[in-house]
């Protein structure tokens, strides 16, 4: 494979002096694609923009660059921007300018701009309708713009392309199409692709190298099929034992304990030993260089020849064995009963005649594309909209109608259900403390004192130390926000926690703390749940029941091992063969 | 956080200096600012008179110096009174919706549709005028953009999951507006104060000098640009220096405005 890209000790530093890269070496060939992997905070965004010269100011990158073989500096990288080098965003929304037709920002990328042009390109992406380069990007959908997107970085047959998460903000079904299309478009063209993903099975999908960054540095880099069979770091191990699986439920999800660290504060020691079960002293001596084992294979763990057959057994151990049994007949003890239940903003209806049981004692997960209507559905549980029509009972008493209810009987409907919010960073007030969060809330519903002891007892619940009272949201990541979140959901004892996709915004290894957190809760503390996600793998880890919800109904309903196993209708289907990595 | 550049800091000095000015002017000013010296009349700056005299023979740069009072006083009650108001309309507006938000904000669109100055000289004139007069409609007048301001800000909070979560957990509602929505608000609204002061400095300089603020013979700058008019060609110094310190204390403050604004925005 010949070289078209080489990078050697990239680095990425703040003006400040602290270090975001550690020093990054990748190689690129023509027609090759690689997978960049990592959690939030492992710089993986920021080493790509460097490479493209984009980073924003304040950063400053470091290291060499060769492109074919010659070395460039970051101005001259830049300035092959658009034309050898371009790269995709995230945000299908905030990729293209929205005043411009969308014909118009394809063939600003084209040499020799031509209607028929510009219809071929945007065919070539899957848009035969020759009609959507006169719309704008605000008239189309999130996936023919992601696509209109692709179409506009490819006008300039670029030799080299960084597409960045470019399907995590889509639902499922296009997610799948989108990445097929970049998969083709870099093989037809012989263009090297660079995808940056949070999401290991998604790299898989599509890569044909993989490199794993970790707190700023590269831990292991491997062929596809070898770095899937037989991880040799830690971390990817972990990363991947710790992806809730699509085809089987799961007792326990296996979890990496702690958090991402600055890469400043591992400096000269094995970035990953505070959380690895295989730290010895000498991980802590020295930063461990990165290793090749097999031809392309490399790890940066000193220990991987010794710990290779630990890591088989417990990888052996995790696919074998730990299946959830199938869930009890569901209970006729009905907790939640929603009947004909209807939403309209304005013109649209959004929620069309649901009916939905959640029996006591169970998870039951609500299971849709975004638009499908579950949110909006979780929010008219907890009274934070109001349904148009249709009933709400919970455990025998009707939900208050907030027109004409007293205050006394909405607040007392309102301990009995509870919701965790999606974004960690936002669902708590950031200038309180979780002491003066819990305390309000006790004293606002008259829970008896002493209030130090519920508040012991909730932090407990969540696996928090009683020490984090006195933090403030800032002090905490993402996943211990969310254990708050949960722990002030759960401080009025409510029969039914509604959770609105409390693990999306989540890295992969603490999304799998928060679901065991939430398993544990509803298996042993008998609590009862409703749980919205987009994410089949993750909702048949949790729920016993599935509701699917398609444009505000619900297509199908039963017990997750039936829906997920024989699914009935052909949008369950769909979304099942879109997971990435799915077995069909 | 933004490192302050020099030029903030002489900003900063300049505020300083004039606070000083404004609280101890009398002890601070070389000379008595009131005392009438008809004999010598306007004359150019002296050793005597740094910045002249105007044509009473008052000395100039000691009635700058006392001047600062009114400069401060007046426009620190307009943007404060303003503000405490325009909160208080802002957060009710802002979080109850529907139809109280539509009575107070159809009210604001009314005030913010006449011709502010005109109003205030209007009213100060029909009145009588006076400086307080000044300060009370010039307040009323900035309650409208500053309302507007706060309402945008709770509505962005209004929305945030943790204001929900308040709601579904029965938190009264007078906690989720002050303990809340306000502290979370108040930095976006004190930078705005600063900025209204500046306003509010040029505007009641504007009326002293139309002659509708302070009473005659009370040093103050727009006052004093209005009576030393006359003689700008035989002492531009008496003209030069008030208008010169109009405009560095509202550049100064807007200046400092910004930063804060800046550094509280995310």
């Amino acid at each position: 494979m010949s070289g078209l890209l080489s990078v050697a000790g990239l680095t990425v530093h703040t003006d400040a002096g602290r270090t975001i890269v550690r020093g990054l070496d990748l190689t690129l060939g023509h027609g090759e694609t690689i997978g960049i992997v990592g959690e939030s905070g492992s710089g993986k965004s920021l080493s790509m923009r460097a490479l493209a010269g984009l980073l924003p100011s304040g950063l400053v990158a470091g290291g060499t660059v060769a492109i074919d073989g010659k070395d460039r500096t970051p101005g001259q990288r830049r300035a092959l921007l658009g034309d050898r080098i371009t790269m995709m965003f995230q945000d299908p929304f905030t990729m293209l300018n929205p005043l411009m037709r969308v014909g118009a920002q394809v063939a600003e990328g084209l040499a020799t701009p031509s209607r028929s042009a510009v219809a071929e390109r945007l065919a070539e992406v899957g848009i035969p309708d020759a009609a959507v380069a006169r719309r704008y990007p605000f008239e189309l959908s999130g996936g023919l713009r992601q696509r209109v997107g692709l179409a506009a970085a490819l006008a300039g047959d670029p030799d080299i392309l960084i597409a960045d998460e470019p399907s995590t903000a889509l639902d499922v079904t296009t997610q799948a199409e989108i990445l097929t299309l970049l998969r083709r478009a870099g093989a037809d063209r012989g263009m090297g692709l660079i995808l940056i993903t949070h999401d290991l099975r998604l790299a898989f999908s599509i890569c044909d190298r993989v490199l794993v960054l970790y707190a700023g540095g590269l831990v292991e880099v491997a062929p596809t099929s070898a770095l899937r069979a037989r991880p040799r770091h830690p971390y990817t191990q972990g990363l991947l034992l710790s992806e809730p699986p699509i085809d089987r439920r799961l007792s326990h999800l296996h979890t990496i304990p702690g958090g991402v660290p600055e890469p400043d504060d591992v400096a000269g020691r094995c970035s990953f030993a505070d959380r690895c079960d295989w730290a010895a002293d000498a991980c802590r001596a020295a930063e461990p260089p990165l290793v090749m084992a097999a031809p392309g294979h490399g790890s940066a763990c000193i220990r991987q020849n010794e710990i290779a057959k630990d890591m088989a057994t417990r990888r052996d151990a995790h696919s074998a064995a730990d299946i959830a049994g199938e869930a009890d007949a569901p209970s006729a003890d009905v907790l939640v009963r929603i009947e004909g239940l209807a939403k309209s903003f304005g013109a649209t209806r959004v929620l069309v005649d649901i009916d939905l049981d959640v029996p006591r004692g169970t998870c039951v997960g609500l299971v849709g594309e975004s638009g499908s209507g579950k949110t909006t559905l979780a929010r008219c549980l907890v009274g934070l909209e109001t349904a148009d029509a249709g009933a709400i009972e919970i455990d025998g008493v009707p939900a208050p109608d907030p027109a004409r209810a007293s205050g006394a009987d909405i607040a007392a409907f309102r301990r009995n259900v509870q919701f965790v919010f999606q974004d960690p960073y936002a669902t708590l007030n950031p200038r309180h403390t979780i002491r003066r969060c819990l305390t309000e809330i006790l004293r606002a519903n008259a829970v008896p004192k002493p209030h130090v002891d519920r508040m012991h007892a909730l932090m407990d619940q969540v696996g928090l130390p009683v020490t984090y009272l006195d933090r403030r949201p800032s002090q905490l990541s993402g996943g211990e926000r969310q254990r708050v979140a949960i722990a002030r959901a759960l401080a009025l004892s409510p029969r039914v926690l509604i959770c609105d996709e409390p693990v999306s915004a989540l890295d992969v290894s603490v999304q799998a703390q928060i679901l065991n957190l939430l398993t544990r809760l509803v298996r042993e503390d008998g609590l009862s749940c409703l749980f919205v996600t987009h994410d089949l793998s993750v909702v048949r880890q949790i729920a016993d029941h599935i509701c699917v919800l398609q444009e505000g109904r619900i297509v199908e309903a039963g017990p997750t091992e039936r829906v997920m196993r024989d699914p009935q209708h052909d949008y369950t289907r769909s979304l099942l063969a879109s997971v990435p990595g799915a077995v069909v | 956080m933004r490192r302050m550049s020099p030029l903030l800091w002489i900003a900063a000095l300049c505020v300083a200096i004039i606070l000083i000015c404004a609280a101890f002017g009398e002890t601070v000013a070389p000379q008595s600012p009131d005392t009438q010296r008809l004999l010598v009349g306007d004359t150019r700056p002296s050793a005597e008179f740094l910045a002249g005299t105007d044509n009473l023979g008052r000395d100039v740069l000691s009635r700058t110096i006392v001047g600062a009072r009114t400069a401060i006083l007046g426009p620190t009650v307009i943007a404060l009174g303003a503000f405490a108001i325009a909160t208080l309309l802002g957060l009710v507006a802002g979080y109850f919706g529907g139809r109280i938000d539509g009575a107070i904000m159809r009210t604001v669109d009314v005030i913010l549709a006449l011709p502010g100055p005109l109003i205030a000289i209007v009213v100060v004139g029909v009145t009588g005028g006076g400086y307080w007069t000044a300060v009370g409609v010039l307040t009323l007048l900035f309650v409208a953009p500053d309302t507007r301001i706060v309402r945008s800000a709770v509505l962005a909070q209004r929305s945030q999951p943790y204001i929900e979560a308040c709601r579904i957990q029965n938190i009264p509602r007078h906690r989720i507006l002050f303990v809340h929505i306000l502290p979370n608000v108040l930095p976006l609204i004190l930078s705005y104060v600063v900025l209204d002061f500046a306003f509010a400095l040029v505007n009641l300089a504007g009326l002293s000098f139309l002659g509708l603020g302070v009473e005659p013979g009370t040093a103050d700058w727009g006052r004093m640009l209005f009576e030393n008019r006359q003689i700008l060609f035989t002492n531009p110094a008496s003209v030069l220096l008030p208008a010169a310190t109009i405009v560095v204390t509202a550049g100064a403050i807007n200046m400092l405005g910004d930063h804060f604004r800046e550094r509280t925005a995310p």
